[in-house]
């Protein structure tokens, strides 16, 4: 069998067996219970405004930028801890004088945790998803609801790979501390801000360099300064949302695949 | 208090000698620079954020000066705690130092003391940015700036002194508390980040605070649980500059988060005495 797949398969089940997946889980279930308990009295009201489908997308959307910085922060300690931690140790040390190959290494831990993020995010919103109609009804198209959270899935999962790969470049070029301080830095300027660290005069390339900025700009379509509809409004059909996203996504699969080759290749010429 | 000292010392030198200390400074900086240009940048038309409406200039950067201090400040503290704690269990330094005959709250308060002198330079640092910014933007109008702006900038500076030590110095104990509490280090940073998120976006926000106060009808319950994030308590006070106006209209936002930095510190200091840290 692929050396990758076993290395992927080991990360997988270390980082199954680390309690932040416990604390996160528990995080999650407290907080969705919050959200459907709030959205069984949000959704009557904006339906009396709107309609039902507008309602119980509303409902979904405001739950959208909690859930992808809590992944984002998951990401970047379950990065960390997977290079920082292995090498502190000496587990580095040991993989890399198996017989593999030292990119087998870097790419097996990448897609391990990467699938661990993947099952979590497909579990929470399924799990939100199911609650939400079980409490408030179903919207109007239920393959509609499955094409934009599957979207919303695949976008915040890009989004969260990419962070992983970036902390793990991190973790390969620098010790413990520098490591953390560029990963907290990174989530914190991107994620975790205040004002709105905007740099206008960059324009257009600042939403393709920028991570958060094109992960916003995928699911929210704007015409100038004007936004046309989301990805969790129906007044935006899924096929022009998605004629709109492509790209952008194309993009940030792109980045994921850059990433992991510069991990894998910076790993395989480290001391280790 | 020599002992107290000569471990501040030896705490803070490790933080200034290390390579940590430039990314700390170029993040502040970048980050000042960013929410700064925010608010002088011109947009189609309309002036500038600072000269909107009716809106005092001095005003909105000391808003914007308190919350790169607390809010970002705040961030680096936990890297602080996670760092001052981690290095030295690996590095084994803590045994070493707990064997030799100094209290244990001799060491605790030494890294404490540390920390502070480290927040102290840090603020320094980003109010000296900020007074810069403040007479190269407005130095077309020097008089001005000479006898208003700055002085009025000036008077500010307490609050957000106090603001500043206080979410720092609850960030740092609280992480510093996991890291004594929790043998598995990404665990404790990652509760010490969660603890941050909660308390700065989750519960205030108009998820859970909203949500509750919807549910049970109530927008007394909305406010009492959205109270309790850091994030509503600097909404609050920010609305004055001076600790004399925020204390008397907003001394309970100032009461709140002294109880948090003061009940997160006992504990950190019961749990550094009484734990097994080694």
């Amino acid at each position: 069998m692929n050396p990758i797949f076993y290395v992927a398969k080991n990360e997988l089940s270390m980082v199954l067996k680390n309690p932040i997946t416990y604390l996160v889980c528990a995080f999650i279930t407290a907080y969705l219970t919050i959200s459907i308990v709030g959205s069984s009295a949000v959704v009557p009201i904006f339906t009396s405004m709107y309609d039902h489908t507008v309602a119980f997308y509303i409902a979904i959307s405001n739950s959208f930028w909690v859930l992808t910085i809590l992944f984002v922060i998951l990401s970047m300690c379950i990065g960390i801890t997977s290079m920082v931690k292995e090498r502190s140790s000496g587990s580095l040390r040991v993989l890399t004088a198996k017989p593999l190959y030292r990119r087998d290494i870097i790419i097996g831990k990448f897609l391990g945790l990467s699938l661990f993020l993947l099952i979590l995010m497909v579990l929470t919103e399924a799990i939100f998803v199911s609650l939400l109609i079980m409490v408030n009804g179903e919207p109007d198209s239920l393959l509609d609801l499955l094409l934009r959270l599957s979207s919303f899935i695949i976008l915040m999962f890009l989004n969260c790979s990419f962070t992983l790969g970036l902390v793990m470049l991190f973790g390969i070029l620098f010790n413990k501390a520098e490591a953390l301080v560029l990963s907290m830095a990174f989530v914190s300027i991107e994620w975790l801000q205040q004002a709105n660290v905007d740099f206008q005069f960059l324009g257009q390339i600042q939403q393709l360099i920028d991570p958060m900025k094109l992960y916003f700009y995928t699911i929210f379509v704007y015409s100038g300064n004007y936004c046309m509809g989301t990805l969790f409004q129906t007044r935006l059909s899924f096929d022009a949302w998605l004629s709109h996203a492509l790209p952008y996504v194309a993009l940030m699969l792109a980045e994921v695949v850059l990433i992991v080759l510069i991990n894998s290749a910076v790993f395989s010429r480290e001391e280790m | 208090m020599s002992n107290i000292l000569m471990v501040a010392r030896k705490e803070l030198s490790d933080l200034v000698n290390s390579k940590l200390v430039t990314v700390f400074l170029i993040f502040y900086l970048f980050i000042f620079l960013s929410s700064f240009y925010d608010v002088i940048r011109p947009y189609p038309d309309l002036p500038p954020v600072l000269f909107q409406l009716d809106n005092d200039p001095i005003q909105i950067i000391f808003v914007q000066y308190v919350y790169l201090l607390c809010w970002y400040g705040s961030q680096m503290a936990i890297i602080l705690g996670f760092i001052s704690m981690t290095r030295e269990l690996d590095g084994k330094a803590l045994n070493t130092l707990l064997a030799k005959p100094l209290y244990r709250d001799t060491i605790i308060n030494g890294k404490m003391l540390g920390a502070i002198a480290f927040s102290i330079l840090l603020f320094v640092f980003t109010t000296a940015l900020y007074i810069m910014a403040i007479l190269v933007y407005f130095s077309n109008s020097m008089d001005k700036v000479i006898s208003f702006y700055i002085p009025q900038f000036i008077g500010g500076i307490p609050l957000a002194f106090m603001l500043s030590m206080l979410c720092i110095m609850l960030f740092y104990s609280l992480t510093l508390l996991f890291c004594i509490l929790i043998k598995e280090q990404s665990f404790a940073l990652f509760v010490s980040i969660l603890m941050w998120f909660l308390l700065f976006l989750v519960i205030g926000g108009c998820d859970v605070a909203y949500y509750i106060g919807i549910f049970f009808n109530s927008e007394a319950l909305d406010h009492l649980i959205g109270g309790f994030s850091i994030y509503t308590m600097l909404y609050y006070i920010l609305e004055y500059m001076d600790i004399g106006s925020v204390l008397t209209k907003y001394g309970i936002e100032i009461l709140k988060l002294s109880l948090y930095c003061f009940v997160t510190i006992i504990l950190t200091y019961i749990a550094f005495l009484r734990r097994d840290v080694a």
